[in-house]
């Protein structure tokens, strides 16, 4: 409860002209809004796009004072992202692809050789395996963990935005917390 | 009350989403039956694997971001 007054108090500040208290809201929040979104839509690239795109429609609908200050904001936010990372699959389904003779799609290998050894490495590395166990889940029950875990909406929340009813979303988030549990288990995975 | 809704609240009670009584009428249940207890610290061991996972963005997303505002903030005065 506190926090939420204390999200209202600098978005209340921002809307009146200071812009640190935006800066203090996006680093309050970012790595909750960008996890949410790496984990929607698996690549970085286009986690760091609709990150951005997700905090300008924020700042736009500030500015418009078509905030509505009775929710909470980080739920607020995360319903953005997602809504834009769903945008982004659909126009992504409609572009056509140019693929080569093996059937690779040319702007991924283009995407590829641009970058040097050294950094995809680092990607390899930080590419880790408790998003790969996440990954590994059916899509619904992925899907109520990253928005209930990382997203921080309430189960109802989501029943009400994946249209389900609450014991769905209930039932999904037990399923997919068996499910990684099994995971680590059969796979003898050490994630200490 | 039947296991799945025991279980339910369990993840209820592990993300701060029970009302003041349900959530010591649980606490009340636990209490009492150790399997309860083992469900929940398997819920909450979990939670602590995800924790891990955590990602931030490249300070350029969040410098493109300020930049957006105060571009917006200039057309509108």
């Amino acid at each position: 409860m506190k926090d939420q007054i204390k999200d209202r108090a600098l978005i209340k500040q921002y809307i009146q002209g200071n812009e640190a208290c935006l800066e203090m809201l996006i680093n309050k929040h970012k790595n909750k809004v960008f996890t949410t979104i790496l984990l929607i839509v698996n690549d970085q690239y286009i986690a760091e796009d609709l990150f951005q795109e997700t905090f300008i429609k924020v700042i736009k609908t500030f500015k418009s004072g078509k905030y509505n200050e009775e929710g909470k904001f980080l739920p607020w936010v995360v319903r953005i992202a997602r809504n834009l990372a769903i945008d982004h699959f659909r126009k992504a389904k409609r572009m056509p692809t140019v693929t080569s003779q093996d059937g690779e799609d040319i702007f991924r290998t283009f995407q590829i050789s641009e970058s040097n050894r050294e950094e995809s490495y680092i990607r390899d590395q930080r590419d880790d395996t408790v998003r790969q166990i996440i990954n590994m889940l059916p899509p619904e029950q992925k899907e109520v963990l990253v928005l209930r875990h990382y997203g921080d909406l309430s189960f109802k929340e989501i029943a009400d935005l994946t249209d389900v009813s609450i014991n769905t979303a209930l039932g999904r988030m037990r399923y997919a917390l068996n499910n990684m549990r099994k995971i680590i288990t059969e796979k003898s995975i050490s994630l200490q | 009350m039947n296991n799945t809704s025991t279980l339910n609240q369990l993840l209820q009670l592990s993300y701060s989403e029970l009302s003041k009584n349900e959530e010591d009428t649980l606490l009340n249940d636990m209490m009492r039956n150790e399997d309860l207890c083992d469900s929940y610290a398997i819920i909450e061991n979990i939670k602590t694997v995800l924790n891990q996972e955590i990602h931030s963005p490249n300070p350029t997303s969040i410098k493109i971001i300020l930049e957006e505002s105060q571009r917006s903030e200039l057309e509108t005065h």
